[in-house]
């Protein structure tokens, strides 16, 4: 079985990393592909937490659109399995990745599993949504 | 592993299955919890039925959903409960798999154009956006060339028209 695990952002590819782990832990015998889709900067924390629970991968590099490249990725290494880390619900992270997220489900040639990550901040979860609707204000008045 | 598996009477939402049991035959211990959920009826059809009848009609299409996705199961030997919800999917979805404590929720969902999405968005994408568990979508099927093509470019045909028509 083949686990894919695409690198979208810095910080929300490691929950997908740990949730491989998890399943690792539970019994399950896959081997994992990481793809990086940015540079190399966040290799080394993933490639270490599967190291340290000897999970098998490999790592593999594309560039370009996001969702074309997962999906390229996917069908060459056969992934029974795709998991994506996102930011949790409500956060300005979370919709960025939206877009591609909603694009993969809808095409992803395997199962697409998403993993919440790190918590969101209350000047995320809020302060976005005023600025929002701030700038929305000062469209209308203007 | 403790599994939610929410299914309707599409041939998509049984997609889990199948994965489920490869996950039970490569030695992972399981336990799925199969839901439906049934949507109120408006008060408008309420009100000209009984309480009990309605709740009977819900059970009935209920049961009819998760029989094949039970049978499966059984079939398998993979210990299963089910569940019958009352009120909108992806909020009974979302609020059972944090009741239940799943490790995970798993989705079988049909393939459509994204237009239709916006009209008509995904059960799957809403559970998400409620709950932080692990979703796993597996869609299934192919987007048809009449969904892909022939609606927008009926829509835009009629708009086209309507405008020349002023």
């Amino acid at each position: 079985m083949r686990i894919l695990i695409p690198d979208v952002d810095s910080v929300n590819s490691l929950p997908a990393v740990r949730y491989a782990i998890r399943e690792f832990l539970n019994g399950e015998r896959f081997e994992v592909h990481l793809l990086y889709l940015r540079s190399q900067a966040a290799l080394p924390p993933a490639r270490a937490l599967l190291e340290r629970f000897h999970v098998p991968y490999q790592v593999h590099r594309e560039s370009g659109n996001k969702v074309h490249a997962i999906r390229a990725a996917a069908r060459r290494v056969r992934a029974d399995r795709i998991v994506m880390g996102t930011a949790r619900r409500w956060s300005a992270t979370r919709l960025s990745e939206d877009a591609v997220i909603h694009r993969l489900l809808n095409n992803a040639p395997a199962p697409v599993t998403l993993v919440a990550g790190r918590s969101v901040s209350p000047v995320e979860r809020y302060g976005v949504a005023a600025g929002l609707g701030a700038a929305l204000g000062l469209i209308l008045l203007s | 592993m403790k599994i939610l598996v929410p299914v309707d009477s599409s041939a998509a939402a049984l997609a889990p299955i199948a994965y489920l049991e490869s996950l039970a035959r490569s030695g992972i211990a399981l336990e799925v919890l199969v839901m439906n959920v049934q949507p109120r009826f408006h008060r408008h059809i309420a009100q000209f039925s009984s309480r009990s009848a309605r709740d009977t009609l819900r059970m009935e299409r209920s049961r009819t959903a998760m029989a094949r996705a039970i049978e499966s199961l059984s079939m398998k030997n993979i210990p299963l409960r089910a569940f019958a919800e009352l009120g909108q999917p992806a909020e009974r979805i979302a609020a059972v798999a944090e009741r239940e404590q799943v490790d995970e929720v798993m989705i079988g969902v049909g393939r459509h154009p994204q237009w239709l999405r916006w009209l008509n968005p995904s059960i799957a994408q809403g559970v998400m956006a409620r709950t932080d568990i692990p979703v796993t979508v597996l869609a299934r099927g192919q987007i048809g060339a009449l969904q892909r093509y022939a609606v927008p470019a009926g829509v835009a045909g009629l708009a086209v028209l309507l405008m020349a028509g002023e």
